[in-house]
């Protein structure tokens, strides 16, 4: 009786015009499922009320609080501290007629034109004929922080001007603070312009610059320079430690295996879950970079989807993690390898382009490098999103997805 | 319970979990390994340009004669000459529609980051240079890089200069020549030595607040050891004791480590070791206060993070306190990462010794941190 019943059955299955149906209502079961688990998940997430508003509060704050500092700073600069050391008044012997000099018409008027710069501010001034530790002075001066560079004009510097020859400035900026050294670089060049200028010094190269792809004025050039990084950096992290023990944290998994749910509904449930999370936590973000004045070249929505697509692979990696890990201090340990390799070679503090061809290999891999120049292309130059960087993070998004469901479909549990 | 007998809980807590013990010492020597591999390579070209040249077309002004021999100088010059410039390509343009095709074609490279910059040389360059007339130099650069913006100026004098000599325009020539003090030597890793001081803070300090961001939170038995005579005070100090020294042991091997790679240190390196020390400590304090203060293990790792991103962004290098509102100057000047990093670059590449206010600021951020999550863990509803 059971024979013939099992052997009805499987007729009707291969002759029943209804098997579509059959799939159908499968496919249903499982979206149905899916979309119970994912309320699950929801509920689980609003249970962690500080959790929650860490996610999504924290980060448009973080953005407001840098926005408003970088927003109050003044666009001109502050004037580099000097000193200017003269060697010009010493005894220098002319090669060509063996004669000595002690020209030195031009001190005081390169002088007056540290003086008159605005991007300088003299703080002393010594003749090293009169004054012999000069250097030694304004070398501790250097050290101690109290000026940032010593100008020092050469013994034959005026005699050169004279003789037609080219007269060289000294300039020695502290370069222990990397980031300054360009400020002080371009602070004693202003006064070279200026010196050239009013001693009519010709011919001389004039220089006429045009900026493309500019922020206009009324905007801050440093806020828009830094927030596509820092939107990159938040979008990406914030995503990633979110989802780092969705896995490994939930006991109820095992038990959830007795029932009909698939692992893969499970995980799916989960992603997409947090994909909904995402959707308000770059909402959010946006909001919080444009009340903090945000010059947007390109459209909105490739602004979202450039977002979007940094803060799904932070996801995608946080689930990647959240599968292989066993326990939830290792979940944590790997999060921090992972976030620091990404941060360090991300190409904020060492670019790219300097490091060696296998290391710009794998730094090339990973999504900050692609997350910060492809924002930054929308941003400020009105590129569409869907270029190669665009391309690139979805293939690492999809790999760690697909790494993600073969490890949790294989990982064993005990009942 | 005796504070040696919670240490050594603590201790045995730690090792239970050897997969993370593991990676507590494997992740600080990954990062040196990569860091200590950029050794030896650095960025030598500054800017990629494009340069157009309108030399060879006519011009009728002050000029009787038309000549275009000084724009090959310059571009040769800028291909083969300069430390500073890659050139990418150049156009010679006969006609005006010439230029229009190559400055639309420039302006793609600018929007598409395959040049920096691109340099127009007008009509009568050559002219003006034969004449001794000031010539002129057009650039266009993209506007949306801070960084290029501001030193372009700066960065086209090297072309400049070897121009006037190779085009005998030396009269009246004056130029600025600059000579780093407290550089890194160019025998050394320069890249990696500029880096470090920024590097070697972030990487103890992440990975001591991750050591202990968790300690707090996550442990299932520590409500059932309230049950004992144990206080709360005793385990907060032997977390503190226990991942002390477990951090002592992570600093001396990154310190080895970057000293493997090829470390420049001007000054002292115990005071190095010991700031690396107080760093450390610091991390320690500030992941303990995280894990007293967070209910769950994801909001720990959520403050954790955010945290981190603050100090970092807030530590001075990406907004200059000096230019800010005193206000704004006071929080960044208690954030940690604002004195860590001038006290390693301090040392490392000024030599000097331990400035005392860092050092103060720096360890009070720790007494503070470490003072809250008792605090806080004292205060803390926790069910047995």
């Amino acid at each position: 009786m059971r024979c013939k019943t099992i052997g009805s059955r499987r007729k009707a299955k291969k002759l029943s015009p209804a098997a579509p149906k059959i799939k159908s209502n499968k496919l249903r079961g499982s979206l149905y499922r899916i979309i119970r688990q994912m309320k699950k998940e929801f509920q689980l997430l609003w249970t962690d009320k500080f959790n929650l508003i860490l996610a999504i509060i924290i980060p448009p704050v973080v953005i407001l609080l840098f926005g408003s500092m970088l927003n109050a700073i003044p666009p001109t600069t502050q004037p580099v501290p000097c000193v200017v050391i003269s060697y010009d008044s010493n005894t220098i012997i002319n090669p060509n007629n063996y004669t000595e000099s002690r020209i030195d018409d031009y001190t005081i008027p390169y002088v007056n034109a540290v003086n008159k710069s605005e991007l300088l501010k003299l703080e002393h001034f010594y003749n090293a004929s009169e004054e012999i530790y000069a250097m030694e002075t304004a070398r501790m001066q250097l050290i101690s922080g109290k000026i940032d560079v010593i100008i020092s004009i050469p013994t034959d510097f005026s005699e050169f001007i004279i003789w037609g020859l080219p007269a060289l400035i000294d300039c020695i900026p502290d370069s222990s603070d990397v980031q300054h050294i360009q400020d002080n670089l371009n602070a004693v060049y202003d006064s070279v312009k200026i010196f050239v200028n009013d001693n009519n010094l010709t011919p001389q190269f004039i220089i006429q610059g045009y900026e493309e792809f500019a922020i206009p004025e009324g905007y801050s050039l440093r806020f828009n320079y830094n927030a596509t990084l820092l939107l990159s950096f938040i979008a990406f992290g914030v995503s990633m430690v979110l989802t780092i023990l969705v896995v490994v944290q939930e006991k109820p998994v095992a038990r959830l295996l007795l029932t009909p749910v698939k692992r893969t509904e499970i995980l799916l449930s989960k992603y997409f879950a947090y994909m909904l999370v995402l959707v308000l936590q770059i909402v959010l973000l946006i909001i919080s970079t444009m009340v903090c004045g945000l010059y947007l070249v390109g459209s909105l929505f490739n602004f979202f989807l450039a977002l979007y697509i940094v803060g799904f692979s932070g996801l995608s990696m946080g689930l990647f993690i959240s599968s292989i890990s066993k326990t939830k201090t290792e979940a944590n340990q790997l999060f921090f390898a992972f976030m620091i390799v990404i941060l360090l070679l991300s190409g904020i503090f060492i670019p790219i382009d300097a490091m060696p061809i296998y290391l710009q290999v794998f730094a090339y891999i990973l999504p900050l490098s692609h997350g910060d120049p492809m924002i930054k292309g929308v941003v400020t130059k009105g590129k569409s999103v869907f270029g190669f960087d665009f391309y690139v993070l979805l293939g690492i998004s999809f790999l760690f997805l697909i790494i993600s469901f073969i490890i949790f479909k294989k990982r064993r549990y005990e009942v | 319970m005796n504070i040696g007998g919670l240490i050594k809980k603590e201790f045995g807590r730690i090792k239970s979990d050897k997969r993370t013990l593991i990676l507590l010492f494997v992740i600080p020597v990954i990062l040196i390994i990569i860091f200590g591999l950029t050794t030896g390579v650095g960025p030598t070209k500054f800017f990629t340009a494009a340069i157009i040249t309108r030399d060879e077309m006519p011009t009728y002004d002050n000029f009787p004669t038309n000549s275009s021999q000084f724009d090959d100088i310059f571009i040769s010059i800028m291909q083969h000459n300069t430390t500073t410039w890659e050139l990418h390509q150049f156009f010679n343009c006969t006609n005006l529609e010439d230029y229009y095709n190559a400055f639309d074609k420039c302006i793609q490279y600018i929007k598409n980051d395959i040049v920096d910059a691109f340099i127009v040389l007008p009509e009568n360059f050559s002219e003006s240079v034969e004449n001794k007339i000031n010539p002129v130099l057009i650039y266009y650069i993209d506007g949306s890089d801070m960084t290029a913006t501001s030193s372009i100026e700066v960065a086209i004098q090297e072309p400049i200069a070897l121009f006037r000599v190779q085009a005998d325009l030396l009269e009246n020539f004056t130029i600025m020549v600059p000579y780093l003090e407290f550089d890194v030597p160019f025998w050394e890793s320069q890249l990696l030595n500029y880096a470090i001081p920024m590097i070697l803070p972030i990487i103890i300090l992440g990975t001591t607040m991750n050591l202990t961001s968790l300690s707090i939170v996550s442990e299932g038995p520590l409500p059932r050891m309230l049950i004992t005579p144990t206080t709360k005070r005793e385990i907060i100090l032997s977390k503190l004791i226990a991942n002390t020294a477990i951090m002592i042991l992570q600093s001396t091997e990154i310190f080895i480590m970057s000293s493997f790679f090829g470390l420049y240190s001007l000054g002292s390196l115990f005071y190095l070791y010991l700031v690396l020390i107080m760093i450390g400590f610091c991390g320690i304090c500030m992941g303990l206060f995280i894990s007293a203060l967070s209910p769950t293990e994801q909001g720990a790792n959520q403050m954790y993070l955010i945290i981190f991103i603050v100090i970092i962004m807030f530590s001075g290098s990406f907004i200059p306190p000096e230019l800010i509102s005193p206000e704004m100057q006071y929080v960044i000047n208690i954030l940690p990462l604002s004195h860590a990093f001038p006290l390693v670059t301090d040392i490392i590449l000024k030599g000097l010794g331990l400035n005392l206010e860092h050092v103060l600021v720096l360890n009070l951020n720790s007494v503070i941190f470490v003072f809250l999550a008792y605090v806080i863990y004292r205060f803390k509803k926790i069910e047995v």
